[in-house]
């Protein structure tokens, strides 16, 4: 009986041990090493201006380049005169049969202005009011366990998501990154690399991770500079919109037009020029609409050609632009 | 058991459905965004000659598109382009014009006319509006006058395209009724004056033996109403502005003060005085019956219909200093609206029903104004030594009023502005003129 009392003791000693041994062994495998995101201040244009990533490299310099070079010369080459190229050749007038025929015929018997009367009519006002935002209530941090609670658990710790660890994690992989052959590739040595946090008990950088690399790394995770630009930037998005802005004549009846939102569709040519006539999508039966979607139509034609990016024109080629005449009038 | 036809009949449906995946896809791909910003710049506008037709007379034709082109000019939303800067040759009305001649010199809009005369002392007059960046005709129409009217053909163009460009109705074809001064500051001679809102085609519709005020038109004709003093004694007259004829609608006792005309034009609301206070009153002018609506101790006077008839706005120093209130038709539901430093007076509902103008005196100084109909919103359009009696154009958008210059020698001069506060003008007139009344819009 003893002996066996003994025996069991023993063995449960043993898995005992082990379990701690190898559970400390596993912990730094468990603990799932956070990648660094890499930040850094630029403009939006930059960011948005994240390309797809390309077998063949080139050297970074022309694609920075190219753009510069390419939007100065647009509008030099072609600005005002670029409106009467796009414009169509002056013909001579095709003699048409005269309108004014028809009009005779609906000759009214004294000089009276005949316009239907608008019915200005009223809606309410249906903009959404934002809620406002109560803020989160945040619940107050709990104390956390000990961390021996915690280690017994393995199994919580490899299905939580990766967030940012403790400087311990890091540390700990710094150590093991300096210990590491510098030329072998690894995300961990980056991501050491670009820890710009300030470590005092830390060892030295590793300093084999040449600039090349680096650019490698970064390439793998943005793209390379030179890859499909297909996206428009919110830059050239935005002095698209503006531009047509610009042109926008807002009409001086539309003060109580609160749901005066007319769409306009248009395709242009690679030129920036408008192709074919703009197509009012939506239609409200009131003469205040046709007003507005009239001088929405005029603002798209009088101010092209819009200056977008040549090399993104699939992206531009078709447009839906929606005038909004309450934000306009700031109601 | 494998039907190779069944199974072709799926590859044939599964690449027509990536066909059409791939149309779809084609179709959609349009870069979209909503634009929020605009501008208030003036349309630019290119009126040429109108041509003379079959006879007609080329001087009046001109002076015709001048009307039309003066008309939109002076609303300040048309920025009329210099004929010395067009290049077309073609105006003809009849012919589509050729749009790049006009869009080199940036017009929005092209009006194009002819004057043609008519067998019985008629004129005929064509028009066109076009819009040269669309290419496309935005309005077209004929009509047919006696020579003399030819002023109204071009206030009648001039609101069509004003209605067809702004989606405002035009009130160019419109008269103004006003108080014609004349002779010394202190023995001045006041009579009963129409023209039309430009200033042309004056009438003078009294004799000026007696004294006239405040005449205000009728909003569904051409009456007016004012107050005629004969002898000293206030009465309230009533006149057609088109035959010149005349009727008494009653002599009250007391002074009577500021008659205006209900939107149905059947009825008069007026204030009386009796004693230190005034109060005031509604006359049906089929019946004659009077029927008072407040009965305070205080002086309430200056009273406006709303457009829909339900509401009346007034002015009263029943709190003291001279405030605007509104209650409903039946004298029911009195409320003050004007609570900002300062006093208020004449007020006027706007045709639209969605402001009410008045003058506001505060500093010194006297201030034209708006505010809505619950008090709310008020803006100061324009200010001076004295500025007073604010009436509205048929549209709502534009006010006209009186200022007034100090010193023996001035005199109060007619005035338009509208509602920007941006746009204001003089209204020629051949001498001093106060009291303004803006006719509805000509049948």
């Amino acid at each position: 009986m003893k002996t066996g009392l003994f025996i069991s003791l023993l063995l449960h000693a043993g898995i005992l041990a082990w379990a701690v041994v190898s559970i400390e062994q596993t912990k730094p495998k468990a603990a799932p090493t956070p990648k660094p995101i890499v930040v850094d201040i630029s403009n939006i244009s930059d960011l948005t201006r994240a390309k797809k990533g390309e077998t063949k490299k080139k050297p970074p310099k022309k694609a920075e380049k190219k753009p510069p070079v390419k939007a100065k010369p647009k509008p030099k080459a072609k600005p005002v005169p670029q409106k009467t190229a796009a414009l169509p050749p002056p013909k001579s007038e095709p003699p048409q049969p005269n309108p004014i025929k028809d009009l005779l015929k609906k000759k009214p018997p004294k000089p009276k202005a005949e316009p239907p009367k608008p019915v200005v009519k009223k809606t309410p006002d249906q903009t959404i009011k934002p809620k406002p935002k109560k803020a989160e209530k945040k619940p107050a941090p709990k104390p956390k366990p000990k961390p021996v609670k915690a280690k017994p658990k393995p199994k919580k710790k490899a299905e939580a998501k990766p967030k940012p660890r403790p400087k311990k994690v890091v540390r700990k992989t710094r150590k093991k990154v300096a210990k590491r052959k510098a030329t072998d590739f690894d995300t961990e040595s980056i991501a050491a690399l670009l820890n710009k946090i300030p470590d005092a008990k830390a060892g030295p950088k590793p300093k084999k991770v040449t600039r090349k690399r680096k650019v490698a790394a970064v390439e793998a995770e943005q793209g390379a500079p030179t890859g499909a630009n297909d996206k428009l930037t919110a830059s050239e998005f935005d002095f698209f919109i503006r531009q047509i802005g610009n042109c926008f004549g807002i009409p001086a009846g539309a003060k109580d037009a609160e749901d005066f939102r007319p769409t306009v569709e248009f395709r242009m040519r690679r030129d920036g020029s408008v192709d074919g006539v703009p197509k009012v999508v939506n239609n409200v039966n009131s003469p205040f609409f046709q007003i507005a979607a009239e001088a929405s139509v005029r603002a798209i034609l009088e101010c092209q050609p819009y200056s977008l990016p040549k090399d993104k024109y699939d992206e531009w080629k078709k447009a839906k632009i929606t005038f909004d005449l309450k934000a306009m009038l700031g109601n | 058991m494998w039907n190779p036809f069944a199974g072709g009949r799926l590859t044939i449906a599964i690449v027509c459905a990536m066909v059409m995946t791939l149309l779809a896809t084609a179709q959609a791909r349009a870069i979209e965004g909503t634009v929020t910003t605009g501008n208030v710049d003036p349309i630019r506008i290119a009126i040429p000659k109108f041509a003379a037709g079959g006879g007609g007379n080329s001087a009046q034709a001109v002076a015709v598109a001048n009307v039309v082109a003066a008309d939109l000019e002076r609303s300040g939303l048309f920025e009329l382009l210099d004929r010395q800067s067009f290049v077309a040759n073609q105006t003809d009305v009849g012919r589509t014009p050729r749009f790049s001649d006009w869009r080199v010199i940036k017009a929005q809009a092209l009006v194009l006319g002819r004057l043609s005369e008519e067998p019985g002392g008629k004129i005929k007059a064509e028009f066109r509006l076009w819009d040269p960046v669309a290419g496309r005709q935005l309005a077209g129409q004929v009509f047919s006058t006696s020579t003399r009217n030819w002023r109204r053909i071009g206030h009648i163009i001039a609101d069509l395209v004003y209605e067809r460009m702004t989606g405002e109705k035009g009130y160019f074809d419109t008269r103004v009724v006003f108080v014609d001064e004349s002779g010394p500051k202190r023995k001045r001679v006041k009579r009963l004056a129409i023209m039309d809102q430009d200033g042309h085609n004056l009438r003078v519709l009294t004799s000026g033996r007696n004294l006239v005020l405040t005449p205000r038109f009728s909003p569904s004709n051409q009456l007016v109403t004012y107050m005629s003093y004969r002898g000293g004694r206030p009465r309230v007259q009533l006149m057609n502005v088109e035959t010149g004829a005349q009727e008494n609608v009653g002599e009250f006792p007391g002074m009577t003060f500021a008659p205006r005309f209900s939107p149905d034009g059947q009825r008069i609301i007026m204030s009386l005085n009796n004693g230190a206070n005034s109060d005031l009153f509604e006359l049906d002018l089929r019946t004659r019956q009077r029927r008072r609506l407040t009965q305070t101790e205080a002086i309430n006077t200056g009273p406006s219909y709303a457009p829909d008839g339900a509401q009346i706005v007034f002015e009263s120093d029943r709190d003291g200093g001279q405030q605007l209130y509104v209650m409903n038709a039946d004298g029911s539901a009195q409320r003050r609206i004007s609570f900002g430093g300062g006093r208020y007076s004449t007020p006027v509902w706007s045709p639209r029903g969605d402001l009410i103008a008045f003058t506001k005196q505060q500093s010194g100084r006297f201030l034209i104004g708006v505010m809505r109909p619950d008090g709310s919103g008020e803006r100061i359009l324009t200010g001076g030594y004295h500025n007073e009696g604010p009436t509205w154009a048929p549209n709502g958008r534009v006010l006209m009023f009186f200022r007034e210059t100090p010193g023996e020698k001035g005199g109060p001069r007619l005035y338009s502005i509208d509602l920007t506060g941006y746009n204001e003008r003089r209204v020629p007139t051949p001498a001093f003129a106060s009291d303004p009344a803006w006719s509805p819009p000509l049948d």
